[in-house]
């Protein structure tokens, strides 16, 4: 579990300190103020950097778009700056040390994202058989250094990450994608379980992935549970391949969730019973999914009525402490905001927390992203007088 | 419907929140312009005092991101039958909350009597408005505020109305509610009989021009005023 979280220069933020995270944690905030940026981070801080997850977070907001000048013949053109994005401004830091920090300061735990410079060196070395082979290697040169001063010096360019585990680069030169997949280290082993529910929903076949480790256990009673919030007759569900009687190619590989209800012969489509039950569906597998690690939801409220979000609460909070999983939720919605207050005031053997990101008006930090905390008992006292939280 | 104003006035309860709401309006603020709270939903624990001083600190948690521009806070001193009461215990209280948060106490009490308090913030953030009824310098309650700056057209019924209090055999009130029962009874007699506080205002009972009249509403303009 993370305790506290410090995020400096990524993305919206230059220094975001948050003191005490709870095991349920909702943000809220204004457009732009960094709620999803908040989620990012922490996927990558779970990932450990994994290059992988970096890569889809940039492609989740067409960020891996590529502006390249075909006309310019500047070497710069061949770097990937993709990454770019993730600092503040869209821009590599002009100078060292502004390095992506994302971390638990309590735990000593992080993730340390560093653009550096360096020159690619050959150094010959003798092996055991007696023969002369040429490595490569990276020589780091600072980005204020005399040696940069030339124009024909042209440095390659790096992220250098690193965890309290371990350190290594992630080349920026210009290269197909699979290579570069290819080349980054797996770092499963290291990462914390982690879930990203995004505001749309995932993928059918990925809830069918999810449900196939489900099924048959513990988690597919609170799944019949939580269907039943919204359809109280549920008494079923599977996970089936698709067949189209008119096209029987197209989604050939689709699955499709069905639910049995009370009283009726035969199985209905989950899809047809509207938005909110494939929300549930999706909250609570990925909460089974995320098993000892985190669980980032987008947008909380997508496709629940206002009626059943305390009863979806309720679950979340139940289930996270039962699965040892930390939620970070974002909402923009004051009905989301009650239903949690509600809930955790309900639950207090999982600690939640409430953290609205906004901008301070203190004179020397103007414009500078904040978040103020409101545990379980201000929460509670404020929503219970009506006082707006977000 | 959660209140949008980030102008807000923390008081005891809703009779002093009836009392500055007319206040307000003498004042010139724009009906709901000033959030006075909290509201009786609040209160379902605590004491008033207790739950003004909590909804005051959870409303200073709001001033460096600008959600709150404007905050002001009034309670009474009460008696120091408790280390926790009376007028100084009281400031203290109020002290001990604005400068966990970087405030300035001021540098003396001189001047706050019938002017309330300012806190000020080294780094800008808005200046926080104090009064601790009745006089930010006696123990006591707002009732002694009201009585001190009661119109002088209403004297012969407010002494009729304090000997009448004064001649009960068994009062069942203890004694420091004296004040209390001798403000109720005065409203008892009014035309309309039994209003609240806010009828001191509405209904002129009030002397308008007395120091401690003058005294709250200029410190309620210079709170809430302020840009």
């Amino acid at each position: 579990m993370i305790d506290t979280l410090t995020i400096r220069n990524f993305r919206l933020f230059d220094e975001l300190e948050i003191p005490r995270l709870g095991q349920v944690n909702l943000i809220v905030g204004k457009n732009n103020s960094g709620k999803s940026s908040v989620l990012e981070a922490l996927t990558i801080y779970a990932s450990q950097g994994e290059p992988s997850t970096l890569l889809s977070i940039l492609g989740s907001h067409d960020e891996n778009l590529r502006f390249d000048n075909p006309l310019s013949g500047s070497p710069q053109e061949t770097i990937d700056s993709s990454f770019r994005h993730f600092f503040p401004g869209r821009r590599f830091p002009d100078a060292d040390g502004k390095s992506i920090y994302i971390g638990d300061a309590q735990q000593q735990s992080y993730i340390q994202l560093e653009h550096r410079l360096f020159f690619e060196v050959f150094e010959e070395f003798t092996d055991e058989t007696g023969e002369t082979l040429r490595r490569r290697k990276r020589s780091p040169v600072e980005k204020n250094s005399p040696d940069l001063f030339s124009n024909d010096v042209h440095p390659e360019q790096a992220l250098f990450l690193s965890t309290k585990q371990r350190a290594f680069w992630l080349d920026l030169a210009d290269m197909p994608m699979s290579r570069r997949l290819f080349r980054s280290t797996p770092a499963e082993t290291r990462a914390i379980p982690h879930v990203h529910v995004p505001t749309d929903f995932i993928t059918v076949d990925q809830l069918a992935a999810m449900w196939d480790r489900a099924a048959l256990t513990d988690a597919e009673n609170y799944l019949l549970r939580a269907l039943r919030i919204i359809e109280p007759e549920v008494s079923g569900l599977a996970f089936v391949r698709k067949e189209e009687t008119l096209r029987p190619r197209e989604d050939s590989r689709s699955r499709v969730a069905i639910i049995k209800l009370e009283g009726q012969s035969s199985p209905i489509p989950l899809a047809s019973m509207g938005d909110g039950m494939t929300r549930l569906l999706q909250l609570v597998l990925s909460l089974f999914s995320a098993k000892g690690g985190l669980l980032l939801l987008d947008e909380f409220e997508n496709g629940l009525h206002y009626s059943v979000q305390q009863q979806a609460w309720d679950l979340v909070l139940h289930l996270a402490k039962e699965l040892d999983v930390q939620v970070f939720a974002t909402t923009h919605s004051s009905d989301c905001i009650n239903a949690f207050s509600n809930s955790s005031v309900g639950d207090t053997s999982t600690d939640s927390v409430l953290f609205r990101l906004g901008r301070s008006v203190m004179e020397g930090e103007e414009n500078k992203l904040i978040a103020t905390l409101f545990d379980e008992e201000k929460l509670g006292r404020l929503t219970q007088a009506s006082i707006e939280v977000r | 419907m959660p209140h949008p104003s980030n102008k807000r006035l923390l008081v005891e309860g809703q009779a002093d929140a009836a009392f500055f709401t007319a206040l307000c309006r003498t004042a010139g603020f724009a009906d709901q312009e000033i959030w006075i709270g909290p509201p009786t939903s609040y209160f379902q624990k605590g004491d008033g005092k207790g739950n003004a001083f909590q909804a005051f600190e959870y409303a200073m948690d709001d001033l460096r991101s600008g959600q709150v521009t404007h905050l002001g806070i009034v309670v009474d001193a009460d008696f120091s039958t408790s280390p926790k009461d009376g007028f100084l215990a009281t400031y203290r209280k109020i002290e001990g909350i604005v400068t966990k948060f970087g405030y300035l106490p001021p540098m003396s009490f001189a001047g706050a009597n019938y002017q309330g308090f300012k806190f000020a913030h080294p780094k800008k953030l808005p200046t926080i408005g104090a009064w601790v009824m009745p006089d930010n310098f006696s123990d006591g309650y707002f009732e002694h505020f009201c009585i001190n700056a009661a119109n002088p057209a209403e004297s012969d019924i407010l002494s009729h109305a304090k000997s009448a209090v004064s001649t009960l055999k068994a009062p069942k009130f203890p004694p420091h509610f004296l004040t209390k029962a001798e403000t109720a009874t005065w409203l008892a007699w009014q035309e309309s009989p039994g209003q609240g506080l806010n009828s001191l205002i509405g209904n002129k009972l009030m002397d308008t021009n007395s120091a401690a009249f003058k005294g709250l509403l200029q410190w309620l303009t210079s709170t809430f005023q302020t840009e």
